[in-house]
């Protein structure tokens, strides 16, 4: 059962589990009341017959005759108190014999055997519960009377239990009926609140079947309250409008790619399909060759920066090693000189960071060769490239600079972004933009930051931040 | 037939270039959506190959704007792009066909030639005027069934005066149509070149089909029919 219930919706769960506690509570208090209630009454009862019983027994021996008598005679004597008027009434002397009854008894006589006589010679009252017809059960109360300190008669006073079984049945089944209504209305009104409470709950349900990969702009309804069903709709549309920011950064990376794959590709189908359409000289078909393998060197490092992006994106840090970064740094930048110089450029290093960073010497060398290629590619010719390191805050930092005409205010904030290129740049110029967009993805999964500075005519500076290796 | 190539890639556009200019076609190629907007206002092209991924402007809103402009050059859109909405709105805009990159270079040089039997309201893609035959997909001429040989220039002279025939083309229209470069004495340069198509087309049995309209230009029509003066036929496009 409560692996079915499980599946129950929480509305029907909810007013179950109520109900089952409210009849629990009330079945108890029923039993317990009903308990209570017969004992009340049978103590009641039991006092009033023995209170009966003493004045009976109290004013037996009264007539002046000294004969034994009783009062309780019924509408021969004096009118009865209200209490005694249904009373059954005898007096037995102590062998049994029946010496005198009331007119409620008739013909019929309240059991006095042995065993009650016994235990009244003992001289305590006896109240106990006898069949005196048969489905006629009364209640008697016996009490001794002394003549002279001796045993003599019995006071007997008895009083049907139907009456107080009739109430009790009464009683019982107000309990049950009452107790029944309760449960009901608690069913009723449990379910009434629950499905008001949840019914927020199946709005959002609805709203959230709605939304796809193809609706990504679509937000969850909101109720407009401040309590918790509010709170989750607008945590979750938050968490919605992330999830929907970065799947159309990755939508939009995926048509950029496609682009910057398709224009090469495009490209090089065009040349070597109209290359073929005719015979062609040595030189030209020489010339069609080069531009060919232009195509496929640019392809390559196209595909190249595109897996290191993934790379990035999937896992992160690579395994890393804790390098110096002053040596790591000089030892990738000496390479880079000769190709400074045939640019025209002077390459100045100036090395003050002697602590170590954790980081793969790998990703580190394609942030720094991505670094001197922006460097290079956007000085002017004369200019210089200048490689700073130095120690501050507790962070080691690489700074890149060149001097050039600098990027735009407009395009400054967005340099870092994939297959961003800004508008006034010249159309020819190489790359696809992903070099700073690399570098950003490097610096941020070791933990660093990455930052551009560019005044015009002036030229512009890379900095990077990373991490200091914990000594281990 | 000149054509306008609008495309920001140098490299993309030199390659196009040469091999729709091997093909016979005079092409001048626009760096941006402005100047492709410029150009296309001082020239009449024949057709105007546009780009999607222009810096400044995008191809769809200078086709737009071309269209606004009552140009009706046929414009045939290249993209990268090819999710159907796009290629939904650049047709939308006024661009007649499209293509997406990359494309086959002979798929490219049929949707041109489509796109100008457009023009012409013609289905079949030979030419034909009299017993004068003209294959563009094969590049073939022929006159009463004999091949003719003609040179790259001669092929594209007579292509553009079949492509009108029967009205006036000036030696002037021809020339811009023809020749990419300004030449000091083109309507020269024209004569030269339209008296050695005559010679190559016309034979002792066959009767000639171009004929000269004094001071002003070239008719080619079949010679029984007289041709109908230039006004009577509006041209196709309007610069």
């Amino acid at each position: 059962v409560i692996g079915a219930s499980r599946r129950w919706p929480l509305r029907r769960r909810l007013a179950v589990w109520h109900a089952v506690v409210i009849a629990g509570i009330l079945g108890t208090t029923g039993v317990v009341t009903d308990t209570l209630l017969g004992r009340a009454l049978q103590q009641q009862l039991d006092a009033s017959l023995i209170a009966l019983a003493e004045t009976e027994a109290a004013s037996a021996l009264d007539d002046p005759s000294g004969a034994i008598h009783l009062h309780l005679t019924g509408p021969a004597g004096r009118p009865l108190p209200l209490r005694a008027l249904d009373k059954l009434a005898q007096i037995v002397d102590a062998e049994g014999r029946v010496l005198e009854r009331n007119a409620a008894l008739g013909e019929r006589t309240l059991p006095a055997g042995p065993a009650l006589l016994g235990r009244l010679r003992g001289s305590e009252v006896v109240v106990e519960t006898a069949e005196i017809a048969p489905g006629e059960l009364v209640r008697i109360a016996s009490l001794p009377i002394e003549v002279g300190g001796a045993f003599r008669y019995v006071v007997q006073v008895g009083a049907s239990l139907a009456p107080q079984r009739a109430f009790l049945r009464t009683a019982r089944l107000v309990i049950v009926v009452a107790g029944a209504a309760v449960v009901a209305a608690v069913i009723a009104v449990g379910l009434g609140l629950t499905r008001s409470a949840l019914r927020p709950v199946d709005t959002l349900i609805r709203g959230a079947r709605h939304i796809g990969a193809g609706s990504m702009t679509e937000r969850l309804p909101e109720p407009g309250t401040e309590d918790e069903i509010g709170r989750l709709a607008s945590t979750l549309n938050d968490m919605l409008a992330r999830v929907a920011q970065a799947v159309e950064a990755e939508r939009r990376f995926t048509t950029d790619a496609a682009h910057e794959l398709r224009s090469p590709l495009s490209r090089l189908r065009a040349a070597l399909e109209i290359a073929l359409r005719r015979a062609r000289s040595a030189a030209e078909y020489e010339a069609v060759l080069r531009s060919a393998l232009e195509e496929a060197v640019g392809l390559s490092a196209l595909a190249d920066d595109l897996l290191t992006l993934a790379r990035l994106d999937a896992a992160g840090r690579s395994a890393a090693s804790a390098l110096t970064l002053d040596d790591a740094v000089a030892g990738m930048v000496g390479p880079r000189r000769a190709e400074a110089e045939a640019r025209g450029l002077t390459l100045q290093v100036d090395l003050a960071a002697a602590a170590q960073v954790r980081i793969s010497a790998h990703d580190l060398t394609q942030l720094l060769r991505n670094l001197l290629d922006n460097a290079f590619k956007f000085s002017s010719t004369g200019g210089r490239v200048v490689v700073r390191t130095a120690m501050e805050d507790a962070t080691a930092v690489l700074r890149v600079s060149n001097t050039g005409p600098g990027i735009p205010a407009a395009d400054l904030p967005h340099v870092f972004e994939r297959f961003y290129r800004g508008a006034g740049r010249a159309a020819d110029a190489s790359g696809v933009g992903l070099g700073l967009a690399i570098c950003r993805a490097v610096t941020e999964a070791y933990g660093g930051r990455i930052a551009a500075e560019s005044s015009p005519e002036r030229g512009t500076t890379i900095t990077v931040r990373l991490p200091l290796a914990r000594a281990s | 037939m000149r054509i306008l190539l609008v495309e920001d890639d140098r490299k993309a556009a030199r390659i196009l270039a040469k091999g729709l200019e091997e093909e016979g076609f005079v092409v001048d190629v626009a760096g941006s959506g402005e100047d492709g907007e410029d150009l296309a206002g001082l020239n009449d092209y024949d057709l105007i190959i546009l780009d999607w991924l222009l810096p400044g402007i995008p191809g769809i809103e200078v086709c737009r704007r071309l269209r606004r402009r009552r140009l009706e050059t046929p414009i045939l859109m290249l993209t990268a792009r090819d999710a159907v909405g796009d290629r939904v709105a650049g047709l939308d805009a006024g661009a007649d066909d499209y293509l997406t990159k990359p494309f086959a270079f002979v798929e490219l040089l049929a949707r041109l030639r489509a796109l100008l039997r457009r023009v012409e309201g013609a289905r079949s893609s030979v030419l034909e005027v009299a017993d004068l035959r003209l294959d563009p997909v094969e590049h073939r001429v022929t006159r009463g069934g004999a091949p003719v040989d003609l040179t790259v220039k001669e092929y594209a002279i007579l292509e553009y005066l079949m492509r009108h025939a029967g009205r006036l083309v000036t030696r002037t229209e021809l020339a811009e149509h023809v020749w990419r470069e300004e030449h000091d004495n083109l309507a020269n340069l024209v004569d030269v070149h339209v008296s050695h198509l005559r010679r190559k087309l016309d034979t002792a049995e066959a009767p000639a089909l171009i004929q000269t309209v004094r001071g002003r230009g070239f008719r080619l029509a079949p010679p029984e029919e007289p041709g109908q003066p230039a006004e009577a036929r509006p041209r196709p496009r309007r610069p």
